[in-house]
């Protein structure tokens, strides 16, 4: 429990750090632009919350191989934003020689034809096959590792993806309710408070530097 | 659980040969091809894996276990030869083994079939005093989370005398896998997908294998880990250190008690338990742990009526591990318990995946919408909402105590590590949010008891993904150490 509390904590600051950062440089987006500001501050929170796993270098890697994150992986990687390619080990290939993998499939083929009822198993086999590879593209990262670090590495992204989902649904829920101030007290009091409870006790020192990086007036509470 | 349970010993009941069980459990998980194995149990029955039983009792449920032979053998590797059935039960005699297969042993999780080998040991020496090592050793890798040091007398077991491989030092086992267990279980385990007590039961019944397959782990994933490493490795494992501690002392016990009189069959029973414990596989680890003096070592050995091939042994533990990677998978994505196959549960796992990136985005294009100004200012969402239930200088009282806490970079929380890892090195303004962001848990604590009680009983956060758990609010409520404001 202590380990995804501090999880969710340090995502949860992650992430408003990231959004007041990204505020700063585009003050007023387009909706697209807004959001996937929020999507990468979210996704970065993640990333770093988690610590260093495979996937979570492989998803800081893609992330800043896009232009559009310039600006803000100036920010976040700080002087490293110019060498993403450190970051990518994960993105690397497994070496396979030509030769040898088309001869294996030719092999393979052969084989599949001889047998002439559908050998199930390797029926399974190419099913998972495919999905394994799928599941690959899914997962950051996912293309040079092996099926059982596959598994593992999903394992965490998953579990990753459900405190972020969850993290940025009870913010909503906050901001909404803090919008629609008449009736946040009738209204998902509970989900509030737990946000606000994380909000509070991460960012409690830190009213110096949120007032530094937030350069527009406060709305009148 | 139970079902497993039942299952386990129905199988191993109803063959005699207890190597086949566990094979057959194993294999019954993945072989959803054959068509017998529609009639098998629809939760994957990782019994197989499992320790044998402790006492040889009758096997009963034949039936369930020809479901699971015809499907087993048919899919058998090459190098099982004819001869080598003899060793095994009726059951699984009518069976024919000759059939080439194609076995393929790429390096992925999804070609190798499930194999039963059978036995192709020569008999093994009923030796008294190598049982007893085997039982310690089984039961003490089984236990080789958490303490190394009760771990330290399972070295001593008997070098390999017919198929061993690699061994591993217990202690560089334990210690890794100490690791890697935390490192694999305790985020889903936080989420509450896994309940704690059906982990340790998990955990202790298939000790062995977990130890062997989260050791194996660490020589893939072992790069980056260390940073992570201490984050989840303190914190949850403790429970379950304790638990298994004491079981695998009962274990021992009683493993040592049943076995003291038993004969040459039983032997072989313990021994299978021992080769469960196989974790480097010949293979690729072997090198590895070669270099590495007497430590680095497990001693590998095949079951009883397998082929010691380094091959096929390897290939055994990359399946358990897998076998058991995708049940905490099957935990963590909802309404997966009934599926079995890794196709399904592949399809299932990224369909779930795919459903979370995708609220994601939509998650992130409303709060997009709700705030146009992207304007996330923490004294706004505070403020505003703390003055209703408490007045704001509470609040702010609380969080100038915290400041004036020593600005510890916690070690043990995931962003310390975040900040230490090698791939990202957040600007200076992450940093010293960092550094100041999590005041030791004292203050959290110092700060709960200034809190309102209703406030400090609603501060829970609902951390159940897993419809099948409840939410862990209770036991959020009595520590609100990490949480409070």
């Amino acid at each position: 429990m202590q380990a995804a509390k501090s999880f969710v904590q340090a995502f949860l600051k992650q992430m408003l750090l990231g959004i007041q950062l990204s505020a700063v440089s585009h003050r007023s987006g387009s909706l697209q632009e807004r959001k996937s500001a929020i999507k990468l501050s979210a996704d970065v929170a993640m990333a770093v919350a988690r610590g260093s796993k495979k996937w979570t270098r492989g998803l800081i890697a893609s992330l800043s191989k896009e232009e559009q994150n310039r600006s803000f992986r100036q920010f976040v990687l700080g002087k490293d934003f110019g060498r993403p390619a450190k970051l990518c080990h994960s993105s690397w290939k497994i070496p396979r020689s030509k030769n040898i993998v088309r001869r294996s499939l030719r092999f393979l083929s052969k084989r599949k034809s001889n047998i002439r009822a559908p050998n199930s198993s390797v029926l399974a086999g190419t099913l998972v096959e495919k999905r394994t590879q799928v599941l690959k593209r899914l997962v950051p990262g996912g293309e040079s590792m092996d099926g059982f670090s596959l598994l593992d590495e999903t394992l965490d992204y998953v579990t990753c993806l459900q405190a972020q989902v969850d993290v940025m649904q009870k913010l909503m829920t906050t901001l909404e309710a803090s919008k629609h101030r008449a009736d946040s007290n009738a209204q998902c009091p509970k989900a509030k408070l737990h946000l606000l409870a994380m909000v509070g006790s991460c960012y409690s020192t830190r009213k110096g530097l949120w007032k530094r990086l937030s350069k527009r007036p406060k709305l009148t509470l | 659980m139970e079902m497993n349970e039942d299952r386990k010993f129905g199988l191993e009941k109803s063959h005699g040969d207890h190597l086949s069980n566990h094979s057959s459990g194993v294999s019954a998980d993945w072989q959803f091809n054959t068509p017998a194995m529609s009639a098998a149990p629809p939760h994957p029955c990782t019994a197989a894996s499992l320790v044998p039983p402790l006492t040889s009792s009758p096997f009963l449920s034949a039936p369930m276990a020809e479901a699971f032979v015809p499907g087993l053998w048919n899919h058998h590797a090459t190098s099982v030869g004819g001869s080598n059935i003899q060793n095994t039960t009726s059951a699984i005699n009518s069976i024919p083994i000759g059939r080439p297969v194609a076995m393929s042993s790429k390096g992925m999780l999804l070609s190798t079939p499930p194999l039963i080998f059978p036995p192709s040991l020569p008999h093994f020496p009923a030796d008294s005093g190598f049982i007893e090592r085997a039982a310690r050793f089984s039961c003490l890798s089984g236990g080789g989370f958490m303490d190394v040091n009760l771990l330290r007398p399972s070295q001593s077991v008997a070098p390999a005398r017919k198929a061993s491989k690699v061994v591993m030092e217990t202690q560089v086992q334990n210690s890794e896998l100490s690791m890697t267990a935390d490192k694999v279980v305790s985020l889903p385990a936080a989420y509450g997908s896994i309940d704690q007590s059906r982990m340790d039961t998990r955990r202790d019944r298939r000790s062995p294998h977990i130890s062997n397959s989260e050791s194996q782990e660490t020589n893939f994933c072992e790069g980056g880990q260390d940073g992570n490493v201490d984050s989840s490795g303190n914190s949850s494992p403790s429970d379950l250190g304790a638990n298994k501690r004491k079981r695998t002392i009962q274990d021992m016990e009683k493993d040592q008690v049943q076995r003291g009189p038993q004969s040459s069959s039983e032997a072989t029973e313990t021994k299978h338990k021992v080769e469960q414990n196989s974790s480097k596989h010949g293979g690729k680890n072997g090198k590895d742990n070669s270099e590495a003096a007497e430590e680095g070592y497990v001693h590998v050995r095949a079951r009883r009526g397998q082929a010691t091939n380094s091959h096929s042994l390897a290939e055994r533990v990359r399946r358990e591990k897998i076998s058991e990677r995708m049940k905490y998978l099957q935990e963590l994505v909802p309404g997966c318990s009934k599926v079995t196959g890794k196709a399904v549960m592949l399809d299932e796992i990224i369909n779930y995946v795919q459903s979370l990136q995708r609220q994601v985005e939509f998650l992130s294009m409303k709060l997009a919408a709700v705030n146009p100004q992207l304007d996330f200012s923490v004294e706004r969402l505070l403020a505003k909402n703390l003055r209703e239930f408490h007045g704001s200088p509470l609040s702010i009282a609380g969080f100038s105590q915290e400041m004036s806490y020593p600005r510890v970079y916690p070690s043990q929380h995931g962003l310390g590590h975040a900040g230490s890892s090698t791939m990202v090195n957040p600007s200076d303004a992450y940093r010293r949010t960092m550094n100041t962001q999590l005041p030791t848990t004292s203050g959290y604590k110092e700060l709960s008891m200034q809190m309102h009680n209703p406030w400090n009983e609603e501060i829970v956060m609902q951390m159940d993904y897993d419809a099948n758990h409840p939410p862990n609010a209770q036991e959020m409520n009595r520590k609100p150490d990490g949480f409070a404001i």
